[in-house]
């Protein structure tokens, strides 16, 4: 989905939290989901932000801003590429289209998606990540479309690839990453995905969950590491059944898992 | 993008202030959770009685094994379950 509005024009993002009005405790009434809140700290455009101004002199056309974005972040991007499964030729075409799209050699310049929640360097790494898996994928159809078209009439090879060789949409990371973390919790006990849902998302302490389960805070603290690391191990697992010419290391998904969604949300 | 506990009423006279653990697994689950949000939707619901007072046992820690894993069950079935045993322990932090 796309937004109207574009990062870089001022709007204000930090409308501060919201209070959910008080309910009484025996009510026993469940937030709706519009009360659910992202915290202030999660969201927002940071204004501030040293990449983003840098961005906007690059729009402005500032055409030193321009070259010093490409000398910058061209050789860095095409090293993490290729550690990631891509050959030298397909990085390069892969950079050269990412810059072209940067600055609007097709439509509305790429950049302007950029909102600066995240350094420069993470948001491009995850954009031109997301292309290379689609462009692998769409690789890997168009061998299998070659070898299907003996028993396929023309015609139909053709609709089908009218269908599938476009660029699909900025989702395929974020489904891929979403696949792998609920495949991997999915291998979790739940009494244990609980757990770590509590400590990891509601702030629980270790020792509450220790009380719960009436266990010693010491057990807990290894149960939950133990399936901190499963989760961790079950997901690079479930990303190279997925892509197995892609290679990711835990700090590599981390960096994705943080920056993909703004790829969808920003169209 | 998931809720926390901030989110949830401060119960009056709370000192307690857990560190926020924001690392990896807090990334995890809040990817998961948009998704869930975008597929299933999610509307105000009411709980029953005996399952708060069930939360509020597996909140204290009086939950025998069977109620804890009928609960558990519960809780996954269940998402929107977890802010209601969620305000339970909060209300024990007092």
């Amino acid at each position: 989905m796309r937004s109207d509005s574009t990062p870089l024009k001022s709007h204000n993002t930090h409308s501060g939290r919201r209070s959910p009005p008080a309910q009484v405790r025996d009510d026993f009434l469940l937030e709706p989901p519009d009360k659910v809140h992202v915290p202030v700290k999660n969201r927002g455009i940071s204004n501030r932000s040293p990449d983003l101004i840098f961005i906007k002199q690059v729009l402005d056309g500032d055409e030193s801003a321009a070259r010093a974005l490409r000398a910058c972040y061209s050789a860095r991007l095409k090293a993490s590429l290729c550690k990631r499964g891509a050959s030298r030729t397909e990085a390069e075409d892969l950079l050269a289209d990412l810059w072209a799209d940067c600055f609007g050699s097709s439509g509305e310049p790429l950049l302007l998606k950029y909102e600066g929640r995240y350094p420069l360097s993470s948001w491009l790494i995850t954009v031109v990540t997301n292309r290379l898996i689609d462009f692998k994928r769409r690789e890997a159809f168009r061998r299998e479309l070659s070898c299907e078209k003996s028993v396929r009439s023309q015609a139909n090879d053709l609709d089908r690839s009218g269908y599938f060789m476009a660029r699909q949409p900025d989702n395929t990371l974020v489904a891929l990453l979403r696949q792998a973390i609920l495949n991997a919790f999915a291998a979790v006990p739940r009494e244990m995905l609980l757990m770590l849902r509590l400590v990891h998302i509601y702030e629980v302490t270790q020792r509450e969950v220790g009380q719960m389960w009436n266990w010693h805070e010491s057990k807990v603290s290894r149960t939950l590491e133990s399936a901190r690391t499963k989760i961790r191990t079950a997901i690079l697992a479930e990303l190279h059944r997925a892509d197995p010419w892609l290679t990711l290391e835990w700090d590599d998904f981390v960096e994705l898992a943080r920056c993909a969604p703004e790829l969808v949300s920003r169209g | 993008m998931p809720s926390t506990v901030n989110d949830l009423d401060d119960a009056p006279g709370q000192t307690h202030q857990p560190t926020a653990v924001t690392d990896d697994l807090t990334l995890l689950f809040s990817l998961t959770e948009q998704s869930a949000k975008e597929v299933v939707g999610r509307a105000g619901a009411t709980i029953s009685p005996e399952i708060q007072k069930l939360l509020a046992k597996l909140a204290a820690g009086r939950c025998t094994n069977e109620e804890r894993r009928e609960l558990i069950r519960l809780l996954e079935q269940q998402p929107d379950l977890i802010h209601a045993l969620v305000r339970e322990i909060r209300i024990l932090r007092e």
